[in-house]
């Protein structure tokens, strides 16, 4: 595989249902995908479809069920916990949920370092101040505490944390939606910037599609924990294949094309339960476009126009 | 440090704004503040030592009753001490007393709580029921209970009370934890690799800090009152240490008589636990966020 690559393969992650020892929540199913240096991979989806379990599990946070994850061709499974800190680190939606309000942000910032590694506190006090100076903080705030920030500062001061440990891969979980619009373009600018830098990778995941348009180089969307459509961003945007991505698109007003604009309603609005997941196809139950063959035949991911899709059609 | 300096200033100013707001809780203070001095300068401003017995000068009235004089402001007891200096020194030992029993108590229920409150599963049944066979008891009577095993005596008041008071503090610190380790930074903690200790101690504790204050000094008149309690039972603190609540009891004989010597150290003992609630009511009500303004 390419070098300095995160390798995704089959990762699966179940739930089981409380008194139940055969029925599972499927959170994350079959979800395959590689991550070279210095790209965007975009991840969208409606709440549900397995977005945060999948940032979890990759974190560790959650024990994965099944598959395998890889960077630079060595499993996270042989890996020392602190190497694959070195290797993933994550900024959270919340800014002010995520950072210790009885912090101050210097300390929020060396967490990792001083956790990690056998650092002096002035040396890791000095080194957070060079990241503030990095991610357009001034250094002489690193005493003030988090609430004494705005909420684009806040979010800066969560980057900073997560470069802190020098990782190469950053999982961005909807890392601006909590943030107005006029701060929201800053700290995306302000990503990209951090990426040609560093030479960083992004797993960035959002509800919001015109923010993964701006960032991403590669877009999956998933539907019910399962990949629906997975391949180069600007083809998925112009071309989208599944019905799902098309639907979408449509409500994300974003595409000027008129196969998207006519493109049919959902039947239903609601997402189906996790607990009781549609038989074929996960989607029938809403797609506009499903015909006797999706209630049972579950479409496997194929490769199409180096485009990965699940959809019978 | 400029900006710390600067921000801390402003919380302390903006806490005092608050606390100020209600004369109660500045009166407890006020209270509580003279107390703490009493027993500090004790040494100093007590005209005489606590044992000091003067022979012949039994059950002499305070100074504004017949009989009574300035020599003994507030009276002899019936062993012919002088009142005010045993008070006095009584002030030392209660808030020697109380300090040590919430010492004690806030450690080990804090720990508790956070342990159950953080594993949860297994470790939380485990300790919640401990807390609950605690709690079963009425506290006085378990520290009754406790004294009796272990024998009376200022350490073993001290023991038998903080074990009593332990349930306050886990089941509050459970239940802060409950809800703040389901809050991000802690899930960001992990992220990097924060041990569960690390987490309980650095990440949560600190935000449990206000309501901890609060229970406290709630905890203190607590400890103060079962102590005084235990005292009056002769199981606590024994004579001649001049401990209010053994002055309650060993002035019992008299009250007919030589009412002051049960109405002061009564008094006392209403004081500063009256202070310390009025203290903890409004240190409760300028540290919660959602009374504020």
């Amino acid at each position: 595989m390419t070098a300095n690559s995160l390798l995704v393969q089959n990762l699966k992650k179940f739930y089981p249902v409380k008194g139940s020892s055969e029925k599972f929540v499927k959170a994350l199913n079959d979800v395959s995908f590689t991550l070279p240096p210095n790209t965007t991979l975009g991840i969208v989806g409606e709440s549900g479809c397995g977005k945060s379990t999948l940032a979890k599990t990759l974190m560790g946070l959650e024990d994965k069920t099944h598959g395998s994850i890889s960077f630079n061709d060595n499993s996270f499974d042989n890996m020392s916990n602190k190497v694959k800190y070195e290797t993933m680190q994550m900024v959270f939606q919340d800014p002010l949920d995520s950072l210790n309000p009885r912090k101050k942000a210097w300390e929020i910032i060396a967490d990792p370092l001083l956790i990690n590694s056998k650092v002096s506190k002035t040396e890791a006090l000095k080194k957070a101040q060079e990241l503030m100076a990095k991610v357009g903080l001034r250094p002489e705030q690193s005493h003030k505490y988090p609430h004494m920030f705005s909420g684009g500062q806040r979010q800066r001061l969560g980057i900073a944390r997560a470069l802190i440990l020098n990782p190469k891969v950053l999982i961005l979980d909807e890392p601006v939606s909590a943030l107005d619009v006029s701060v929201q373009a800053q700290i995306l600018n302000l990503l990209k910037e951090l990426q040609k830098d560093l030479g960083l990778s992004y797993i960035f995941i959002s509800h919001d599609l015109s923010v993964v348009n701006y960032m991403a180089d590669d877009i999956m969307v998933m539907y019910l924990g399962r990949v629906a459509e997975y391949g180069n961003a600007d083809k998925v945007f112009n071309n989208p294949y599944h019905p799902y991505t098309k639907t979408l698109l449509k409500s994300g007003h974003i595409s000027q094309s008129e196969e998207i604009k006519s493109f049919p309603k959902l039947i239903s609005s609601e997402l189906p339960s996790p607990l009781n997941p549609p038989t074929g196809c996960a989607f029938h139950t809403r797609c506009p476009l499903a015909k006797d063959e999706c209630h049972s035949i579950l479409p496997e991911v194929e490769s199409k126009n180096e485009r990965s899709v699940s959809c019978l059609l | 440090m400029q900006v710390e300096e600067v921000g801390f200033k402003h919380s302390v100013r903006e806490f005092w704004d608050h606390f100020s707001d209600n004369k109660g809780a500045v009166f407890g203070l006020f209270l509580v503040l003279s107390f703490i001095v009493l027993a500090i300068l004790a040494p100093v401003i007590s005209p005489y030592g606590s044992s000091e017995i003067f022979p012949g000068q039994l059950r002499l009235p305070p100074f504004w009753s017949e009989g009574g004089s300035f020599q003994f402001i507030l009276g002899t007891d019936d062993l012919g001490r002088d009142v005010l200096s045993r008070l006095i020194w009584g002030a030392q030992i209660s808030l020697f007393v109380g300090v040590s029993i919430v010492f004690l108590s806030t450690i080990i229920g804090t720990t508790l709580g956070l342990m159950a409150g953080y594993f949860g599963g297994k470790t939380d049944i485990v300790i919640m029921r401990f807390i609950d066979i605690l709690m079963a008891y009425p506290s006085i009577l378990l520290a009754i209970i406790v004294v009796s095993v272990i024998g009376p005596g200022v350490t073993n008041a001290i023991i038998a009370v903080a074990i009593v008071s332990i349930p306050s503090f886990t089941r509050l610190v459970r239940a802060n934890v409950l809800e703040i380790k389901e809050r991000q930074f802690v899930m960001a903690a992990k992220t990097f690799g924060a041990g569960p200790w690390r987490i309980m101690f650095k990440e949560i504790l600190p935000n449990c800090m206000a309501t901890l204050i609060v229970q406290t000094t709630l905890g203190l008149s607590e400890g103060i009152l079962s102590t005084a309690a235990l005292g009056f039972l002769g199981l606590g603190v024994q004579a001649p240490t001049p401990e209010w609540g053994i002055m309650l009891s060993d002035a019992r004989p008299y009250i007919e008589s030589s009412p002051w010597l049960v109405t002061l150290p009564g008094l006392c003992i209403l004081a500063v636990v009256l202070g310390l609630n009025l203290f903890g009511d409004g240190l409760r009500d300028a540290l919660d966020p959602k009374l504020k303004r």
